[in-house]
């Protein structure tokens, strides 16, 4: 409703560059939605998200520019890829600790990048790929509503799994992995679904993104732009699902509106985080109370 | 004897190995940290960065003969360690009890702490500094070629394989032969334990930063000296694969790191043979790859987790 | 005796030269309260480990209801009805005391993922009702919506107990449950643990309390280095010589 709302006030002000800032903070809220599921709610430090969000855009921009396909049908295929690289970079970290799932993450992450920046013959390097079709040839306007879509369904599939009772296993999961795995669930399998379910996600965005800018370079989708997303969750709160709305919110704004700041952007970012963490550590909206909004019914249902 | 080599070849193992050396002389500051904190610290590149451009700032103000750059970068070092323990971890070690130990919230703050530290650092260097490579004076630069039969070595190079070994062994002596390295290996080793036979944890965590950044920093500035030019971003890639190395070796193992850290700048340089140079970026994320595959404890690790 | 329902046939468990289990073979039957009782050292977690799939054994089998489980992953033994909690308590302090003890019941087959998916106040009827129970039988329904951590020392005990009862158990095997409570707490748990057994439910516990032994337990085993000393009931069992000399001789010098 609130998305509704807003679509008819851009509508009304016909401004393409807040439709511009209106998508890019749609996209972002759903990559710090997504980072969020995976190192917020079951505890897999994520330093690569950027890769599956490159994926996905590289996929959709290349099938749709050099192929010819339907942006309707690159949309789920850019998911599908980013999902595929997940669920792999699960599972081969799938019985180890943290570390090792975070320095994975990382080098996944650079390795895309390096990749994108020299595979000039198909990604056409720093180039980038130019020229790419909007998602329907309407207007501006029909094309938000349309990223505006595609956001409300992944945020309604997310809002469910973090609010169910597999979110319980999620987060148990990060908690202890050993008491979850006694308690007859597989953490493995856990592992590999949740970066699966992620990373679709953030391949959707990044499908989102290369639609709405219509240009995509691997500068997009740096180590710096990882840090950012979780930088986004962070400020938001680990495991609190409107929380990280929030951080994409702020984060996408705040350097929007204080355009002077310019090359400050990252410091900003790295700052803002650093003054969380120190003072703010459950963030804007802690999980904890995001968890009680959301299942405020429950306590009435269950003890009348 | 050398006739029956590829020259070429051998030229090239020697560039990889001295690659190999800087990679390993991160790696070994990066370990000595994870295993008493088990925290990784992301800030590591940075002081290697900042060791680096303390040396420049040493020349350009004193000129002071080589050596005493060193042992001024190396002073630095030690200040940056225990600063960046107070700024970035000492904040969340307010709890010894062994659930905040094993707590992963607590971890994950200090990992993401030291992220944010790392990137405030970077940022402001390049604001200060400007993102441009700094290069350091003629006078000091170390690219003398020393000529071994057909074979070229830089000086540079050289002094990267004696700071390397020397490095070693020290900390080797420091951890096995002293007291303090004996409260480390205590520390690493059982945290609450350390605690309960009087030792002063805390103490020791900061003497363990202030070692590691000592060796970052002073592995920055020979870096520098070698190649000649610095930049803030100088840190970025570096430490990636220290961490790499790290992991490879099994976490908690500095030779193990070592040997990493080496065979990694070993394939980088060899592989510049077949494929460009962007490319060889991604060996050392393959051998990551492969490690994590069929060794997953690590080359050389014999962390067990235990029930 | 009644029906068996864990066996262990033969079993030893060695890491790095040192063996912590060397050949143990013995019955459990179903139903009543087993004591594990021996030194410090003698493998009584570690046996714990091999039965709940921590440790796999370098030989020997463990069977339980009648099937194979040695070498079996640890969720898979816990879904065949093998609970368990740990020496030192081990709750997700992250997360309220309900969504705790509702981890032990998501793992029962009959949820299909639609009703794990969805959210806690619909449908899942089957997870949320298992998940009260539990905490009802416990005493810990007051108590459903603070974050575990929050929980005093001796209710967090009794969250790990719910949530493993959660599970619907056969066997549920506790890590010294009394370690850690004063007397009356204890005398609690002890009755609490009877009534336990009562229901029908087969308990394995290791307690290094004897008296609370003595007083639930209608078996017990003795370890010690590794190998099965002695087994039968408690008065049998603390007259016998050779438990005498290695364990309680020298716990009651």
């Amino acid at each position: 409703m609130l998305l509704a709302v807003l679509w008819l006030l851009l509508g009304w002000l016909d401004a393409s560059y807040l439709y511009r800032l209106a998508s890019m903070a749609l996209v972002f809220g759903l990559l710090a939605a997504s980072a969020n599921l995976i190192t917020g709610v079951a505890g897999m430090m994520t330093l690569g998200h950027a890769a599956f969000y490159g994926v996905g855009a590289y996929t959709s921009a290349l099938l749709s520019s050099q192929y010819q396909f339907s942006p309707w049908l690159t949309l789920p295929l850019a998911g599908v890829t980013a999902a595929l690289l997940g669920g792999l970079t699960a599972w081969l970290t799938r019985r180890l600790v943290n570390v090792h799932f975070a320095v994975a993450t990382l080098g996944i992450g650079q390795a895309v990048y390096v990749t994108l920046l020299n595979w000039v013959d198909f990604t056409r390097g720093p180039m980038g790929i130019t020229d790419i079709a909007p998602l329907s040839t309407a207007s501006p306007a029909i094309n938000l509503g349309l990223v505006m879509l595609v956001f409300l369904l992944c945020y309604l599939v997310l809002e469910r799994t973090v609010h169910s009772y597999y979110g319980n296993a999620l987060r148990a999961l990060r908690e202890d992995e050993q008491c979850v795995a006694a308690m007859g669930l597989d953490p493995a399998k856990l592992k590999i679904q949740v970066m699966v379910l992620g990373c679709f996600i953030a391949g959707l965005a990044g499908a989102l993104w290369a639609y709405s800018t219509r240009y995509v370079s691997p500068g997009d989708f740096r180590f710096s732009e990882s840090i950012t997303i979780l930088a986004m969750v962070v400020i938001g709160g680990l495991g609190s699902l409107p929380g990280a709305i929030m951080g994409a919110l702020l984060l996408t704004l705040l350097p929007e509106l204080l355009r002077s700041l310019g090359d400050y952007r990252m410091l900003v970012v790295g700052s803002i985080m650093f003054g969380f963490i120190m003072f703010l550590p459950k963030g804007l909206i802690g999980e904890y109370s995001a968890l009680r909004v959301f299942r405020s019914h429950l306590k009435a249902l269950e003890q009348s | 004897m050398l006739d029956f080599f590829d020259v070429f070849l051998v030229q090239q193992l020697l560039n990889g190995l001295a690659q190999g050396l800087v990679y390993a002389l991160i790696a070994i500051g990066f370990t000595l940290i994870f295993g008493v904190l088990n925290v990784v610290n992301f800030a590591h590149g940075e002081i290697y960065m900042l060791g680096a451009f303390a040396g420049l700032l040493a020349i350009q103000l004193l000129a002071p003969p080589a050596f005493a750059v060193l042992l001024l970068v190396a002073a630095a070092g030690l200040v940056l360690g225990v600063l960046l323990e107070r700024v970035a971890f000492r904040p969340f070690r307010r709890f010894n009890d062994e659930a905040s130990l094993k707590s992963k919230a607590l971890r994950e703050a200090t990992l993401l702490s030291s992220l944010a530290i790392s990137i405030i650092t970077r940022e402001l260097m390049q604001l200060y500094v400007g993102a441009d490579m700094q290069s350091i004076p003629q006078a000091y630069l170390l690219m003398t070629p020393i000529q071994l039969g057909p074979l070229s070595i830089a000086s540079g190079q050289v002094l990267i394989f004696v700071t390397a070994l020397l490095m070693f062994l020290l900390l080797q002596w420091l951890l096995f032969r002293t007291r303090l390295g004996l409260s480390i290996r205590a520390v690493s080793n059982n945290r609450l334990g350390a605690l309960h036979v009087g030792i002063n944890v805390n103490h020791i965590i900061i003497a363990t930063f202030a070692i590691g950044s000592l060796m970052g920093a002073v592995s920055g500035i020979v870096v520098g000296l070698y190649s000649g030019n610095i930049f803030p971003q100088m840190g970025f890639s570096p430490g990636i694969k220290a961490f790499v190395a790290m992991v490879m070796g099994g976490l908690d193992s500095i030779p193990g790191a070592v040997i990493s850290a080496i065979v990694l700048g070993l394939c980088e340089a060899l592989s510049t043979d077949f494929v460009s140079q962007g490319w060889s970026e991604l060996i050392s994320y393959g051998l990551l790859l492969i490690t994590l595959l069929y060794f997953p404890r690590g080359l050389f690790g014999k962390k067990v987790e235990r029930v | 005796m009644s029906e068996t329902l864990l066996e262990l046939k033969q079993l030893s468990l060695s890491y790095g030269g040192v063996h912590a289990l060397e050949d143990i073979s013995l019955r459990l039957p179903a139903g009543g309260i087993t004591g594990l009782i021996g030194p410090n050292g003698a493998g009584k977690t570690s046996l714990f480990n091999v039965i709940t799939g921590f440790s796999r054994p370098s030989r020997g089998e463990v069977h339980y209801a009648g099937q194979r489980i040695d070498g079996l992953p640890v969720p898979q033994i816990a879904r065949q009805g093998i609970a368990r909690t740990f020496q030192n308590l081990r709750v997700f302090p992250g997360m309220t005391v309900f969504d705790n003890v509702s981890i032990g019941a998501l793992s029962q087959q009959r949820f299909g993922w639609r009703a794990l998916w969805s959210r806690q106040q619909h449908s899942a009827q089957a997870v949320s009702a298992a998940t009260w129970a539990a905490l009802r039988r416990t005493g810990l329904d007051g108590l459903a919506f603070e974050l575990a951590a929050n929980l005093s020392y001796g209710k967090r005990k009794y969250l790990e107990i719910a949530r493993a009862l959660a599970l619907q158990p056969g066997l549920l095997i506790l890590d010294e449950p009394a370690a850690g409570l004063n007397d009356s707490e204890t005398a609690a748990l002890a009755d609490f643990l009877g009534q336990l057994s009562q229901e029908g439910l087969s308990l394995l516990l290791v307690e290094h309390d004897l008296s609370l032994v003595k007083k639930i337990c209608n078996h017990v085993l003795v370890l010690s280095s590794g190998r099965l000393l002695a087994e039968g009931s408690p008065e049998q069992v603390m007259r016998d010589p050779a438990v005498i000399t290695s364990y309680l001789g020298s716990e009651e010098a």
